[in-house]
């Protein structure tokens, strides 16, 4: 472990939309670190907070969220402490971000071009000239596969939905930022288009190294792509660790256990489904103690009185789950 | 591009002469006939002999009233075409040309005055409503803006002559300008134009300006709120930028296509406003026309409306891919099925009916 | 349906505007029905010793020229006004709704051939055409007014109507529809039509105000004949008469505008809220 603080790191962060006790809380008290140089995914369900997430890492949660308690820090500097422009100058040159599905990503009556260049005279010091910056975009352009000419003169509703998520990332990468945050890269896509995006993103760590944040509810592209994983469930995390341990070793958070165990095996005879009974949370009307609990086969007395806290085994693989750290104590212990 | 351009202008020759068309229609073929009606009025004065009759009608309405009807309206038509719509009865000798060639001006200004005011009140306001949306500003803005936008225009009218005009004598209650001032680029007669016309013009403004704001505000709440704004923020870039060529332009849209579609509730308009403050424009001559059953000049006042509407609209289709750079390249992926803009399909601003 | 009536009352509760619109609308709605016959008008001579009286029990509003009560005279001009401007509402609505469901449904050669005739009347400016057209014709009844009054109209409401059918056409339930090989009626009737249905009826409320502002306009301009009580007709001679400069007959000009300023501004605030109902997302302010 160096001394440097890491790349980004979330603290007890908060999210809440709306006002005062009818406030919703998108994520609550989450905690995460990024490591410079790594893949880290962000999973779960839909409305389980993963995006929100991703948006506070950049600072660019939509109104009327905001954050109400904990902060995010870029290399140590809590966003909450930056000023309008040293905030404003880290977006895109510091963390970047590709929406979901990068269908209306881009103004509708403006070039992508210009809107290129609307961001290199937003960032000026980045690149000596417009012509330098153009360059590097459309360096870009060809590692993600896509015509250079074509794209800059054309107008979004002239490309099709592949192009423009790559179009998306390529902008997202213009600014040579630390870190890029992408919300559900293939979920939109077809086939072809996702494994398209999953080789390009490996191709673009590998060549730029930069750092990679995605949220998606794919595991499969998680497994595939991704080194860190933090899985989310109602607004809380509820496990974070490394892929291969989560994947392989057995201390599971149930909620992941019953998504891998969702998942079809292509090896048995027959299609054999195995849903998670029940259904998410409401938000607004969250039950007492664990918020899996109601739908938890492993579930205890303890578990519907108490929110379970995250625990770290010495892999640094925790889980939030009085069940499974129940092993971690008192021998283990936490790390 | 081009292709669009050449609709554009081949349905405004189309509209125009079907109105031509409509007109002689209306003169000579529907009951009540117009002609009939002054070849009675004129034989009843018992003065002028049957050719003489002739020789009127023919020139009051440019038609030879006992020649085959098909010829009777192709010389109608090509007369038009020419610039020549007949005289006024109501102003013997006069050519309905020249009447209402003097007055489409007095209206062109007046409205025009009008609509870019109103606009540009709208723009601003609405913005404004948007921005700071659950406001207690936004709510009694959009309560009081509701409610003139209700108020018909005559009704300001009238309402204005009474306790502007009238009773605090603050501005001439009618005429274009003041029979005191001599015509012509002299201080003294551009002053009264413009006194003369506060009160006219304010009373479009106040019934008009209200569902250009509510126009405007949707647009900009729709913009605002939209992805590629948050995504332009997320690229940091700056505000003014994204407030110019994000939310402006993308909230203009619809804006413009509503000033195209009120063109022609504008004019429908001024001929309330005209008729109350005596106002020499053509909405004036055409009541004036109505009520003294003088057709032709009704008729002329009717197609020249109608022309400057085309016109107009002609000059804002032009305008529109410059603003939406997209109708002159048609989208190749139907991203959202060839629709114009994001936001909610355009209202015209007026009513629903003229 | 029951839940339509529910939001809509839940809507006119908070929304206090909206509340007062829809009790006025349905005042004058009943005032329309039964006007005649609670009100009396005498058409007789002119009595000049009860013209222009002040406002009094008998006659709240005072009198008019010709001796009736305003009041009265407002109450029973109601029911022309509103016949005129509903029915022209129905017949704008309706050619509006056909138009826009086929052409958009059908597609095709039919579809490009009738936006063409749209795009003319939508061009054509509709009240002067409206004005030429009364004053040729001298239409006096209210069908002939009300098929006038919404001749260039429903092209608006088409244009509108026939975007949404586009969009609804290739919605899943409406291709199963077609596949089953049901008749355009039923397509058309019921597949598309209820799901135009909310914007139809806002449309058609916006549709009586805009008639409604152009009947009486034409009335106030003496356009259309003067026979007959109504608000336009009242104004019209009350400016004849010089209202604005005698103060006694001032309210014989203001009454009648009033009349309709009220009206207007209910339709524009009950069609807020429906608007809301049908739009959820308009409502969070």
């Amino acid at each position: 472990m160096s001394d440097a603080p890491p790349l980004l790191e979330v603290r007890d962060l908060t999210v809440a939309f709306g006002d005062g006790n009818r406030a919703i809380r998108a994520v609550e008290g989450v905690s995460l670190t990024v490591q410079a140089g790594e893949i880290h995914a962000l999973v779960g369900e839909s409305g389980c907070g993963k995006s929100t997430l991703a948006y506070a890492l950049l600072d660019v949660i939509p109104p009327p969220g905001r954050v109400i308690h904990g902060d995010v820090r870029f290399r140590g500097r809590s966003y909450g402490q930056m000023g309008k422009t040293e905030l404003r100058t880290l977006r895109a040159a510091g963390v970047a971000m590709v929406f979901q599905a990068a269908m209306n990503s881009f103004n509708p009556v403006v070039t992508i071009g210009h809107q290129v260049e609307h961001t290199l005279e937003a960032h000026p010091r980045v690149f000596p000239s417009v012509a330098a910056g153009r360059a590097y975009f459309e360096e870009l352009l060809q590692r993600l596969r896509l015509p250079p000419e074509r794209i800059w003169n054309a107008f979004e509703s002239q490309l099709s939905g592949g192009m423009k998520q790559r179009a998306a990332i390529a902008l997202a990468l213009l600014l040579k930022p630390a870190v890029l945050v992408l919300d559900e890269p293939t979920t939109a896509l077809d086939v072809l288009n996702q494994r398209l995006v999953i080789d390009i993103l490996k191709e673009l760590h590998a060549s730029l190294g930069v750092t990679i944040v995605f949220v998606t509810h794919d595991l499969a592209v998680v497994a595939e792509l991704a080194q860190s994983v933090a899985v989310m469930y109602a607004g809380r995390m509820v496990e974070a660790g490394r892929v291969d341990d989560i994947f392989g070793r057995g201390r599971r958070h149930p909620y992941v256990a019953a998504l891998l165990e969702a998942i079809p095996s292509l090896l048995d005879d027959g299609l054999q489904v195995h849903p998670i009974p029940g259904q998410v949370p409401d938000l607004a009307h969250l039950p007492t103690g664990c918020r899996f609990a109601p739908r938890c086969p492993l579930a205890r007395q303890i578990c519907r009185e108490v929110e379970p806290i995250g625990q770290s085994d010495a892999w640094g693989h925790e889980v939030a789950c009085h069940v499974v750290n129940e092993e971690l104590l008192p021998s283990g212990g936490p790390t | 591009m081009l292709w669009y351009v050449v609709r554009r202008v081949v349905t405004a020759v189309v509209v125009v002469f079907i109105v031509i068309s409509l007109s002689f229609f209306l003169v000579r073929l529907m009951p009540g006939n117009a002609m009939q009606y002054l070849t009675d009025q004129l034989e009843r004065q018992g003065s002028y002999t049957p050719q003489e009759i002739q020789q009127k009608i023919a020139a009051v309405y440019g038609i030879l009233p006992h020649s085959p009807v098909w010829k009777q309206y192709l010389t109608y038509v090509g007369h038009a075409f020419r610039g020549n719509l007949g005289t006024s009865i109501l102003n013997p000798g006069e050519t309905v040309v020249h009447i209402v060639g003097n007055a489409l001006p007095w209206t062109i200004f007046s409205v025009g005055l009008a609509l870019l005011i109103s606009f540009g009140l709208g723009v601003g306001i609405g913005t404004l409503m948007a921005v700071f949306q659950s406001s207690r500003f936004a709510k009694v803005t959009t309560l009081v803006v509701s409610f003139l936008s209700a108020v018909p225009n005559y009704v300001v009218a009238i309402l204005l002559i009474y306790f502007v005009a009238d009773r605090a004598g603050l501005f001439p209650s009618g005429g274009a300008y003041s029979v005191n001032v001599t015509p012509g680029p002299n201080p003294a007669f551009i002053g009264s134009v413009i006194v003369h016309a506060v009160l006219p013009i304010l009373a479009y403004v106040l019934t008009a300006f209200g569902a250009w704001a509510l126009t405007m505000k949707g647009a900009a709440i729709s913009t605002i709120g939209a992805e590629y704004v948050r995504s332009a923020e997320s690229r940091g870039l700056l505000s003014r930028r994204i407030a110019q060529s994000y939310v402006g332009r993308n909230s203009l849209l619809p804006m413009v296509t509503s000033l195209a579609l009120s063109l022609g509730y504008v004019f429908g308009g001024s001929v309330f406003i005209e008729t109350y403050f005596t106002y020499p424009g053509i909405g004036y001559y055409l009541i004036q026309a109505v009520t003294a059953r003088d057709y032709s000049l009704m008729m002329g006042c009717f197609i020249l409306i109608t022309v400057s509407v085309v016109v107009a609209n002609l000059v804002v289709d032009l305008f529109y891919p410059l603003v939406d750079p997209r109708i002159a390249r048609p989208a190749t992926h139907r991203g959202r099925a060839g629709a114009k803009t994001e936001v909610t399909e355009p209202v015209p601003v007026g009513s629903a009916l003229p | 349906m029951t839940r339509f009536f529910r939001d809509l009352w839940r809507i006119c509760r908070n929304d206090k505007a909206a509340l007062f619109g829809a009790a006025v609308i349905l005042a004058y709605l009943v005032l329309a029905i039964i006007g005649r016959s609670i009100s009396h008008i005498s058409t007789g001579v002119p009595n000049a010793a009860s013209a222009y009286l002040s406002p009094s029990w008998t006659h709240p509003l005072g009198t008019d020229n010709l001796g009736n009560g305003i009041l009265a005279e407002l109450v029973v001009g109601t029911r022309p006004i509103m016949e005129i401007g509903v029915l022209a509402a129905l017949i704008t609505t309706f050619i509006g709704v056909v138009v826009g469901l086929v052409t958009g449904y059908v597609g095709g050669i039919l579809d490009a051939a009738v936006m063409r005739v749209v795009d003319v009347f939508l061009t054509i400016p509709g009240l002067p055409l409206i004005i030429v057209i009364v004053s040729i014709t001298r239409a006096a009844g209210p069908l002939a007014l009300a098929a006038i009054l919404s001749i260039t109209a429903w092209a608006g409401l088409a244009r509108a109507v026939r975007s949404q059918a586009l969009s609804l056409r290739s919605l899943d339930f409406v291709e199963s529809a077609r596949v089953q090989g049901l008749p355009l009626r039923n397509i058309i009737g019921r597949q598309l039509l209820p799901n135009v249905g909310p914007y139809v009826a806002i449309n058609f409320m916006l549709a009586i105000t805009g008639s409604i502002y152009a009947e009486i306009g034409l009335f106030v301009l003496g356009v259309a004949p003067l026979n007959g009580t109504n608000w336009g007709v009242m104004i019209n001679l009350a400016m004849s008469q010089g209202a604005l400069y005698v103060t006694k007959s001032l309210i014989s000009l203001l009454a009648p505008m009033a009349a309709i300023v009220l009206l207007q501004v209910a339709f524009v605030f009950f069609t807020r809220a429906l608007d809301s109902v049908f739009n959820p997302r308009l409502r969070v302010q």
